[in-house]
């Protein structure tokens, strides 16, 4: 799933920042899984708000880029990782 | 008409049948009861004696809670009210129990046709009993969880995590020492002004009620060596959390229970805590925890 169709799904997580880590708990009709709850980090804060509809994976990979003066390879291992833990967790319409 | 009152955590649930009924408590239930002239209550629930069945209905479930055998409770919306469906246990998919709640959680009629031939009909049957204390933390500033809770006269401690991680063995690890345990399964956290403290709540066997405050929550593993560790702020929401009995189907019920545990870890130390089964884990945990 790339990042615009995700942001079809954010509607489907409840999310609260604490200090610079964000919980997210996503919404489901079955009984949760203990482990359904989780955390973020800033990165991922960051990669979360800019899911909008609009950027692109390469807009939010510059953004990293800029934002942390980190390489393209790690902004983009970064992206990856968020939106593989992400697939994991959405339920599909 | 007939009538009861139970005190759970402290608040108070009128229970009335309609005329020519009683209504009747399972024996683990019975030290729930206590008795009051007033009629000043938090939960009103009527009893309708009627079969089940009739109110079946096939919209999809807002909710459902099942496994690949049969189905346990499923919530559906319904008007400005939520219905619940309760399945027997053990019998694959047999309706049980209907339960109809308004949208403040204040008033719930339950349609069972449990009745004994003395007239008593009884609301209060697995899994329905269990989920009216749900839906009490999602009015009331409460928690429910997956713990053992045990009082040392000084301070109350949870022992949370998954099964067989030992909050059983904990329990009584504690008891062993002459201490109190509240529950060893399922407790409600409640927060009276500022000050958290646990209740137990009718299980399957009879206890009595039991109260105390809260100090620590420790989220527990078995483990070669004692070890213990203080969590973070979003370390210990996400464990807390975890472990908390909730319905993830609707967005105010989760914002609710986050704002609660916020508050709470704010007073209440969350420990990752890994223990040998033995009695030297008390002094360690009296030695370690802040």
């Amino acid at each position: 799933m790339d990042v615009k169709e995700l942001f079809k799904h954010k509607q489907k997580f409840v999310v609260r920042k604490m200090d610079k880590e964000m919980i997210m708990v996503p919404l489901t009709n079955q009984v949760a899984d203990m482990s359904c709850v989780f955390s973020m980090n800033e990165t991922g804060c960051l990669i979360w708000e800019m899911i909008d509809g609009k950027n692109t994976e390469e807009d939010i990979i510059t953004y990293l880029v800029n934002e942390f003066g980190i390489d393209e390879e790690t902004a983009e291992k970064d992206l990856s990782e968020f939106l593989k833990k992400l697939n994991k967790i959405i339920i599909p319409d | 008409m007939r009538t009861l009152i139970l005190s759970i955590a402290g608040y108070n649930i009128f229970v009335r049948t309609e005329a020519g009924y009683e209504p009747g408590l399972e024996n683990s239930w019975l030290p729930f009861q206590i008795k009051c002239s007033s009629v000043v209550y938090d939960i009103l629930i009527d009893v309708k004696v009627d079969d089940p069945v009739h109110y079946i209905s096939h919209e999809k479930p807002v909710f459902e809670a099942s496994d690949q055998m049969q189905k346990f409770y499923a919530v559906y919306e319904v008007k400005d009210q939520y219905k619940i469906i309760a399945y027997q246990p053990f019998e694959k998919n047999t309706i049980q129990q209907v339960a109809f709640i308004d949208r403040n959680f204040s008033k719930w009629q339950i349609i069972t046709n449990r009745v004994d031939k003395n007239g008593f009909v009884y609301p209060f049957l697995y899994p329905l009993g269990p989920l009216i204390f749900y839906y009490m933390t999602v009015k009331f500033p409460l928690l429910m969880i997956h713990a053992s809770g045990v009082h040392d006269f000084f301070k109350g401690r949870l022992f949370s995590g998954f099964s067989g991680t030992g909050k059983s063995t904990m329990a009584e690890i504690w008891q062993q020492q002459g201490f109190t345990i509240i529950n060893d399964d399922r407790l409600l956290i409640k927060k009276e002004q500022d000050e958290f403290f646990i209740f137990n709540t009718p299980m399957i066997y009879p206890d009595v009620p039991k109260k105390s405050p809260l100090h620590s929550i420790f989220l527990i593993e078995h483990s070669k060596e004692n070890n213990i560790r203080k969590l973070s702020g979003s370390e210990s929401m996400t464990g807390v959390m975890a472990f908390c009995i909730q319905q993830h189907f609707n967005k105010d019920f989760i914002n609710q229970h986050m704002e609660f545990i916020l508050q709470l870890i704010q007073k209440v130390g969350v420990y990752r805590l890994g223990f040998v089964p033995d009695q030297k884990v008390i002094d360690f945990i009296k030695t370690h925890e802040l």
